[in-house]
């Protein structure tokens, strides 16, 4: 036989040439079982989510709950306009979005008591309030509560095997130069934590590692070795109930690598240039292209934070509010957001993913208000503001079209229907089709809850 | 101060075992009304006589919560509603009174909608069969006597057969009462009053009769409804106060009780005075939202949680009707819980058992509480208990139920064995007192042992176990030639004198210790890791370690143990963390309320803290503290300070964890007093935990599982082998060589991972080796021993091994990746040990193995340079990766391999890689 024609080597050809009849070759367990239970029909897909954290905190009022009547130094430089959806007004920097307005919600009631950056994430992320403003207990540990994607994949293991379950992007994210927690697997412990991809999918060298095989390694030398794992890799300790579920994650590490659905959900230049301009040429309008890619191919939830490549804030506009949102980050979302939006609607996606839209708190009513950080505002700018703020969610089971919850004349507190960030969670849960107080254990062995919020029931079809 | 840590550390605390489905259970649609439900039951024609019966009228459809429910039973209908009818007959539920039997009639169809629990056969065959011929029939207890309208006894009823074996046949017999206006009895043995008088509870069974007196009395003076016996007990059972709901510490919706009753007077101000009263409407017990929400007449989140025709239920109902009262002070409270039958072993076919609940108090009177007891199992894969006490097997194996009243916990212990067609008592020989506690266990649950491991598998485990390291080839042929008898022994004792045993057992303390210098700086955890590893090399007894540890003072960077004292510096955190390590207890849950399944109160807690109380960690004179890089602290014992306690606001004194106050002198250090008891020879904790663990560590699994959760209702797999082992191990002076030798010399330690049919679904006695990942440190040593290249870790000695590395701080990603611990708790739980997809895309395609195999000079390199042959080759590298020789079909078909790839070094990376990711390499087994 030459090396040409070694290509792939086959099973039958390896018992041929080296005459063993003695291996059985069965697939693992695990595998066999799932393959009945497809065969039974049990096909149906779950819901994910595709998490875009706009970090830093965007401004309420200027943005998603303006108050044209509000007197100047509230309401800012920004014109409403209108959505296709009557009575709906969202500000005049966000074109598209209005144009889709009839496919998501609006929650204008969000709020909470945390003034920075690190506890407003943690608690955004994972619906649990960490009542601390200190950077030390905030720092990532394994008693933390865990991210919301890390109790889904918890609750329910079952991903496509295309992807890993639980992805984030493009950053761990920081404040003040340390990362912190809510962004693992916590109290689930470390096998939940996310694929983190630390890069810009929009740079021309992005590339996924671990996820494409080593170079030297071509997919018919990984087949060839695969072939030959399973013909000396058998026998009865194979058999045995603790090494079973090593095999099966094999065998989907195998389909990672070698299959084409795989791979090529991280390769973002296998899509056309149209899509992605379509998307934005920029970090974030390329993390949401990707994250879609990822969701086709079986993930249950993709975070994409707008931040900088080092985990920084992007939103958080102490200074130059206006500016930043009109020339940056407003045309950036909007472009980013409505292309994802519209990709899932043409792709038949929108009803089994759950988007939503939001950031870790909102900002100071009125302009130049400071003194809620210790970095307060510039006379252009907004200070952090936990009291009220805003978050759009839609797909999956939600209900599109409406607002929850209303705020007061200066977008300052609810002034009906507030929404803590646990009630959030248990709303995205539900979205999902999961039951937002399943029971799920703790590494330790305590039974929890997924979350202790209460879904909002107005957001829910 | 309860409140604040409450929400710190417990913000999560979940609802407990017993009383709530599983999350499988929850993620499945809630299909209650698909559910089979129970025929209903025909009434028996010589119902007792009665007043008029409440009538309720039944709620429509069925139950929509999956969640347990009290008085479900059919069998208990009857009995029930004559109970109910005690309960202020007039002042009932408002609906028209109705005649007897209509009643009864609405109140069989109102239980029989119930989920059906724990099912006992009800075809007369298998019935008869459970029966079977017993010699005689025992009634427990031998006498009833039933004070006042409101008592109720469950009996128990024995069956005790010619060999000598006991089945509960309580659901199985035929129960009557002589005289039905006296008392009447449910089909699952409950008795409840009527008027009084003396009667007797007949009892039969497969001819057999028994008879028990029946005395009822105290009607003339009936007790007033106890709030915190009896309504906080009702409330337990309905679930109520459990975490998930009105227990967690912001309260469900507004209203908020004390997790599992553990504060009745702040539930007596949540439910009589907050939300002005409307929770509790006296004038209106019907309109009292606990009412409405209770029975789901409102819409509750929780959905309905007691059938109005249920004991809790009236209750509470008699409570509001009776206007609230609380206990008058002088009340007698209870002082400690029996159950009955008691330990017991059951063989098939009678897989059932009743369990009564008798609640002594501090007057000497006794009543049964069974149906104000919540029940749970230690194993709900072995067997399950219903509401009402009775216990199903589902299969042959050992369990302890849980019983709580109020906060009193008792756990009774229960095994059930089955016959094993072909089981055939394979008589091991036994190497040491390990094997005769472990083959006694095992032959009484018909699980015979794998077989010995083969040499080859026995030095690559006991390497891989005492050292973390894999033999040489060259190890592993003299092994397999040594002819000597004895050649594991001296193989065991070897291992434990080689400096690697010492490093790997300091990183499996430094782990739960939590050395990390995130917290204790780079040199505080390498002065904190060489005073350990230096015990363990010298073997110093332990508990003199453990007393140096617990006592320590200084400089954080010179003194090692005095680290313990800034790893933790809240008494609490130290009372926790010494707690979990060296008694093996969980005392986490009693910081902020009473431990739910275990005995362990708030005041225990704090009186455990209170040893710590003078503890000081300060920066060293002239250092600034700094959170990036920490500096050395001092840690010094202060003259005075106190734990309060978080309810009362006093100082505690410190107690020893289950016993006596300490006696402590002004003048000494608290922590000497504790870590004196803590380490003497009866101290009940220490030797056993710590056995344990080093068991876990070899076996992969604790006799207590988990590893530091010791508790009444999470008992030893083997009692008797966990007892032998903390003897042996205090008689020999905490020697923990001697301990680690005594297990590997035991045949149960080197049994095989392959299991036969009979043990092949046990994990828990120890029938066969279990098969576990090698662990990330010795994972990745592994790899780099076996392709010859090292790994560099950032600031480490070049040669460094990964199990010799300070701390998880190194961040290296393979680590990571495979669970090595942050050191964050001391928990073995941290390191995770389940096998998951990042690590089998580590291993096929990750850039640490790959790195290894490319690398020009590895194994590889090295003996293809020296022009060796591919079969020499092919032994050389089996022996280095699966420390055994190829079998000779691996031969031929490696070799066949490896001359069809045309590049000879392509096909030996091809063959090594293929070696390192098969599970004979990735487990230790």
């Amino acid at each position: 036989m030459t090396r040409q024609n070694l290509g792939r080597l086959t099973r039958r050809g390896f018992l041929h040439v080296s005459g063993i009849g003695a291996f059985g070759i069965t697939l693992p367990h695990l595998l066999r079982l799932e393959a009945e239970a497809r065969a039974a029909g049990r096909t149906t897909r779950p819901k994910s989510l595709i998490f875009l954290n706009l970090y830093g905190g965007p401004s309420q009022i200027d943005i998603w709950d303006m108050k044209p009547n509000a007197p100047e130094e509230y309401r800012g430089e920004f014109r409403p306009i209108a959505t296709t959806v009557p009575g709906i007004q969202i500000c005049e920097h966000l074109p598209r979005m209005a144009r889709l307005a009839r496919h998501y919600s609006i929650i204008r009631t969000l709020h909470h008591a945390n003034r920075n950056h690190q506890p407003a994430g943690c608690y955004l992320l994972t619906g649990v309030d960490p009542q601390s403003d200190n950077a030390a207990q905030l720092a990532p540990k394994a008693s933390d509560p865990p991210a919301l994607g890390s109790l889904v994949v918890r609750l329910d293991p079952r991903g496509a095997g295309g992807v890993p379950p639980f992805i984030m992007m493009p950053a761990r994210l920081h404040d003040q130069g340390s990362a912190f927690r809510g962004q693992a697997g916590g109290w689930l412990g470390s096998a939940y934590d996310p694929l983190l991809i630390a890069q810009d999918p929009n740079s021309t060298s992005f590339r996924v590692d671990g996820f494409e095989p080593q170079k030297g390694v071509p997919p018919d030398r990984l087949g060839r070795r695969r072939d030959l794992l399973h013909i000396l890799d058998q026998g009865g300790l194979n058999e045995e109930p603790g090494i079973r579920p090593m095999n099966e994650f094999q065998e989907k590490a195998f389909d990672l690598l070698t299959s084409r659905k795989g791979q090529s959900a991280f390769n973002l230049s296998s899509e056309p240039d149209k899509v992605r301009d379509r998307y934005g040429r920029n970090m974030f309008g390329q993390g949401c292209l990707l994250a879609r890619r990822l969701i086709e191919a079986g993930a249950r939830v993709v975070t994409v934070s707008d931040c900088t490549i080092n985990g920084h804030h992007e939103w958080d506009t102490h200074h130059g509010n206006f500016k930043k949102l009109k020339e940056t980050l407003l045309p950036r979302l909007d472009q980013a957001y409505s292309a994802l939006m519209e990709d899932l609607i043409e792709r038949g996606l929108l009803e089994e993913t759950v988007v939503y839209l939001g950031g870790e708190f909102g900002r100071t009513p009125r302009v130049g208000q400071g003194g809620v950080s210790g970095a307060g505002a510039g006379k252009d700018g907004r200070d952090h503001y936990p009291n009220c703020f805003c978050g759009i969610i839609a797909g999956g089971l939600s209900r599109p079209g409406t607002v929850y919850g209303e705020s007061d004349a200066k977008a300052a507190y609810p002034a009906r229907d507030g929404v803590k960030p646990e009630d959030l969670a248990a709303t995205l849960f539900a979205a999902m089709g999961l039951d937002p107080h399943a029971l799920i254990t703790a590494r330790d062995g305590r039974p929890m809850p997924l979350t202790h919020g209460k879904p909002i029931a107005a957001l829910l079809r | 101060m309860a409140q604040k840590y409450a929400n710190d550390i417990l913000l999560d605390c979940g609802p407990m075992m017993g009383t709530i489905e599983t999350a499988r259970e929850r993620v499945i649609p809630r299909l209650a009304c698909a559910a089979p439900h129970r025929p209903l039951t025909t009434l028996p024609a010589e119902l007792p006589d009665g007043d008029n019966l409440p009538t309720t009228v039944p709620s429509q459809g069925c139950i929509q919560d999956t969640r347990r429910h009290v008085g479900e039973k059919g069998q208990a209908d009857r009995a029930v509603a004559l109970f109910l009818s005690r309960f202020r007959p007039g002042t009932w539920l408002r609906g028209t009174r109705m005649q007897r039997g209509t009643s009864l009639t609405v109140l069989t169809l109102l239980l029989a909608v119930a989920p059906a629990p724990a099912a006992v056969p009800n075809d007369s065959a298998s019935r008869a069969a459970v029966i079977g011929q017993p010699a005689v029939l025992d009634v427990q207890p031998g006498a009833i006597i039933l004070s006042g309208p409101r008592s109720m006894q469950q009996v128990v009823v024995t069956g005790r057969y010619a060999d000598g074996s006991v089945r509960d046949l309580t659901p199985f017999c035929e129960l009557t009462v002589e005289n039905n206006h006296v008392a009447a009895v449910s089909a699952d043995g409950l008795v409840l009053p009527r008027t009084p008088g003396s009667t007797a509870l007949v009892v039969k069974a497969a001819g057999q009769t028994a008879r028990v007196p029946v005395t009822v009395n105290g009607f003339d003076q009936p007790r007033p409804v106890s709030f915190r016996q009896e309504v906080i007990a009702a409330l337990s059972v309905g679930g109520c106060n459990q975490g998930a709901c009105h227990g967690t510490p912001s309260g469900k919706n507004g209203f908020r009780l004390s997790l599992r009753g553990y504060d009745p007077a702040a539930d007596y101000l949540q439910l009589t005075r907050d939300m002005l009263g409307r929770r509790t409407f006296r004038g209106d017990p019907d309109s009292s939202l606990m009412v409405l929400k209770a029975l789901g007449r409102i819409p509750h989140e929780g959905g309905r949680r007691f059938p109005p025709a249920s004991i809790p239920f009236a209750l509470i109902r008699s409570w509001l009707a009776e206007g609230l009262p609380d206990d008058p002070p002088d009340l007698p409270g209870v002082q400690r819980l029996a159950i009955l039958p008691g330990p017991r072993v059951l063989h098939a076919p009678a897989r059932w058992q009743q369990l009564a609940v008798q609640a002594h108090f501090t007057d000497g009177t006794v009543r049964d509480v069974t149906r104000l007891t919540v029940f749970s199992s230690s194993d709900n894969t072995i067997a399950e208990v219903s509401g009402t006490g009775l216990v199903e097997f589902q299969q042959a194996g050992e369990i302890a139920v849980l019983c709580r009243y109020l906060d009193h916990l008792q756990t009774v212990r229960l095994s059930y064995l089955e016959p094993r067609d072909g089981f055939v008592w394979p008589n091991p020989p036994e190497h040491n007192y390990i094997d005769r506690h472990v083959f006694a266990k095992l032959r009484k649950l018909s699980l015979p042992p794998s077989d010995l491991c083969t040499d080859q598998e026995f030095i690559r485990r006991a390497y891989l176990d005492l050292c973390a390291i894999l033999p040489t080839p060259e190890e592993v042929r003299a092994f397999l030639a040594d002819p000597s008898k004895d050649k594991r022994a001296k193989l065991i004792d070897a291992l434990l004198e080689r400096p690697e045993y010492a490093d790997f057992w300091t990183l499996k303390w430094m782990d739960v210790l939590r050395g990390s210098r995130r917290v204790l700086g780079l040199k505080g955890v390498e002065v904190y890791r060489q005073w350990l590893r230096d015990h363990l090399e010298k073997n110093t007894p332990f508990d003199q370690v453990v007393r140096e540890l617990l006592t320590a003072n200084g400089n954080t960077f010179s003194n090692g143990p005095a680290n313990y004292y800034r790893v933790a510096k809240e008494p609490q955190d130290l009372a926790e963390a010494t707690a979990q390590l060296f008694c093996g207890v969980r005392m986490q849950c009693a910081r902020c309320h009473n431990h739910p399944f275990e005995r362990w109160t708030q005041d225990d807690y704090y009186s455990l803290a209170a040893f710590f109380a003078r503890v000081k960690a300060a920066p060293e004179p002239g250092k600034k503290p700094n959170r990036r890089n920490p500096e050395a602290e001092i840690i010094s014992v202060e003259p005075s300070g106190e734990v309060l306690h978080p309810r009362t606001g006093q100082p505690v004194p410190p107690r020893f964890l289950g016993g006596q106050v300490a006696a402590v002198p002004p003048d000494r250090d608290r922590r000497e007093v504790l870590a004196a008891w803590l380490t003497a020879g009866d101290n009940p904790f220490f030797a056993r935990s710590v056995v344990n663990r080093v068991w876990f560590h070899l076996h992969g699994r604790g006799i207590v599982e988990p590893v530091d959760d010791f508790r009444d209702s999470n008992p030893p797999a083997n009692d008797e082998l966990l007892d032998a082992l903390a003897r042996d191990f205090v008689e020999h002076r905490f020697d923990l060589k001697h301990l680690i030798r005594t297990i590997l010399n035991s045949r149960t330690y080197q049994l095989s991972a392959r299991s036969n049919p009979f043990n092949r679904d046990d994990s828990k006695y120890f029938s066969h080796a279990l098969p576990r990942l090698l662990s990330a440190e010795q994972l990745l040593d592994a790899l780099s021993a076996v392709t010859e290249v090292p790994e560099d870790y950032k600031g480490a000695a070049p040669g460094t091994r990964a199990v010799q590395l300070p701390d998880g701080d190194v961040g290296h990603p393979f680590l990571k990746t495979f669970g090595q611990p942050a050191r964050d708790l001391p928990c073995e739980c941290e390191r995770g040990g389940d096998a998951n997809l990042a690590q089998a895309l580590q291993l096929l395609n990750g850039t640490t193995v790959h790195e290894k195999l490319v690398h020009p000079n590895n194994r590889i390199g090295r003996l293809l340079e020296m022009k060796r042959s591919d079969a020499d080759i092919l032994t050389e590298i089996y022996l280095a990766t699966l420390s055994r020789p190829p079998r000779e079909d691996e031969t031929r078909g490696v070799l066949a391999f490896v001359s069809q790839v045309g590049d000879r070094r392509q096909a030996w990376e091809d063959v090594l890689w293929t070696l390192l990711n098969s599970k004979e390499f990735l487990f230790r087994h």
